[in-house]
Parts: C-alpha cells; sequence; structure tokens
C-alpha cells in the first residue's frame, strides 16, 4: 500500500515540478490542478474522504475557474506575454490521464485498506463537532473573511 | 519506505516548488499559484498526521486551512484583475507602489 501512497506523491511532486518551470501560465495553472487532484488523491489514501471531496470541490473545481478567469481578463499584451493557447499534447493528456486515474485508485484502495482508512466515520463526526463546538469562534471568523473576499471582488465606479 | 517519510518528502517538493514560484516567477498570478502549492503541502502534512493520532481537530483545521486559501485566492485575483484594469502591468518587476 505504500507503492500507492508513493505513486500518487510522486505524482504530486512531479506536476509541482512543471507547475514551477512552465513558462505558459495556462500550462501552469494546468499543472497546478493536477497537483491539487492528486493532492485530494492522497487525501482520499489517508482515509480522510470528505476533504478529498472538498479538496476537489473548493481547489479543482472552484479556484481553477478563478485563475482561469484572471488570466483570460488580463491586459492584450500581457496576455501575449502569459500564454499563446498552444499548450503541450503530451502535457494535456498527462493532466486527464493520471490524476484521475490516481482518484479512482486511490478511492478503491483507500476504502478497503486497513492502513489507510484511517480516519474512521468517527473521526469525521468529531470533525463536525470540533468545527461547531472548541472551533465554532474560529469557523465563524473564517466564514466572515471568506464573506469580505468575496466582497473585493465588488467593483467600485469611482 | 514508510508513509511518513512519502508524506513529508511529497509536502517537501510541494513547499520547495511553490516557494520557488514565489521567488522565481514575476508574474503575480504565478506568485499566487505558488502560494497554493505551499499550502497544499502544509495541508497534506495536517491530515497525514491527524489521521495518524486520531484527531478530529487537525481535521477541522485543514478543513478551514482549504476555507482560507479559497478566501486568499479570491482576494489576490482581485487585486490583480484591478491592477489589469486600471491598466497596469502585472508584472512584479514593474509594480513599484500599491498605493494607487
Amino acid at each position: 500500500m505504500n507503492f500507492a501512497l508513493a505513486a500518487v506523491g510522486s505524482g504530486a511532486a512531479l506536476f509541482a515540478i512543471l507547475t514551477v518551470f512552465q513558462r505558459n501560465l495556462y500550462a501552469s495553472a494546468l499543472c497546478l490542478m493536477a497537483v491539487l487532484l492528486q493532492v485530494a488523491a492522497l487525501f482520499f489514501l489517508l482515509g480522510a474522504q470528505v476533504l478529498g471531496f472538498l479538496q476537489i470541490l473548493v481547489y479543482a473545481g472552484a479556484i481553477m475557474v478563478l485563475i482561469v478567469i484572471a488570466v483570460m481578463s488580463s491586459p492584450a499584451r500581457i496576455t501575449h506575454l502569459w500564454a499563446d493557447f498552444r499548450l503541450p499534447k503530451w502535457l494535456i493528456a498527462l493532466v486527464l490521464a493520471v490524476p484521475f486515474g490516481e482518484l479512482i485508485l486511490a478511492s478503491r484502495l483507500g476504502a478497503g485498506t486497513p492502513a489507510f482508512h484511517s480516519v474512521t466515520p468517527a473521526l469525521e463526526r468529531g470533525m463536525a463537532i470540533v468545527l461547531f463546538g472548541r472551533y465554532a469562534l474560529l469557523t465563524e471568523i473564517v466564514g466572515v473573511a471568506i464573506l469580505l473576499s468575496a466582497l473585493a471582488m465588488i467593483q467600485d465606479n469611482e | 519506505m514508510t508513509p511518513s517519510t512519502i508524506v513529508w518528502a511529497v509536502s517537501g517538493v510541494m513547499l520547495l516548488m511553490g516557494a520557488l514560484c514565489m521567488t522565481l516567477r514575476r508574474q503575480l498570478l504565478a506568485m499566487v499559484l505558488g502560494v497554493e502549492l505551499m499550502i497544499n503541502a502544509a495541508n497534506v502534512n495536517i491530515v497525514y498526521y491527524a489521521a495518524q493520532w486520531k484527531d478530529p481537530a487537525g481535521l477541522a483545521i485543514a478543513l478551514l486551512v482549504i476555507a482560507m486559501a479559497a478566501a486568499e485566492v479570491v482576494v489576490g485575483f482581485s487585486l490583480i484583475l484591478r491592477l489589469n484594469r486600471i491598466g497596469v502591468s502585472a508584472d512584479t518587476g514593474e509594480l513599484r507602489d500599491l498605493a494607487g
């Protein structure tokens, strides 16, 4: 089972390296998406299914959309400097194939193996109790921070 | 290799690459990507040790970190979009002040 963890981990490390050394910003964002999906696969392997799903929803979903919108909203000269839409085909194939394959593998392995099924349903229930019990104030503060960050997107007309 | 060695190695590489992305790249967007890499590196460690020690507080903190990272990205991108809107380049070499 260490093999699965090592395979997913080395994939995450590889795509993290590719994120830095891609000149094209779209390619960097694509590699970051692969890293985020593989981190979700790591969460699945470690048994934290809820966090894995949240990782996919929040990071690989919402944040990646924001990144693409930010790149597309750039002025033409910056867009020209950053990206030319000619992504390497091998990179697209790799990003699509590797993380999704690992996610499927991780969801299968994470469900059946005691070594990585370390987070029990009771522990995830405990997480919810901690979030809305001991850490309730912290949860409220994070909620307010998210609300304020959403307000930051509103444009003033002055 | 033990699982903890693998997790430390992966999060170490991700943290290093995030730091490199912050220092080597000049575009603000690429720097935000680097921050995301570093936050995820930290989160991998938090989740691993929360699972090892059966600590629900660790999982709760990891969830809050994900939420805060989302908020941080929104603020960062709103600043970058505003810079783009007023015609200022988002190249860190050209940004001299943020006073408006």
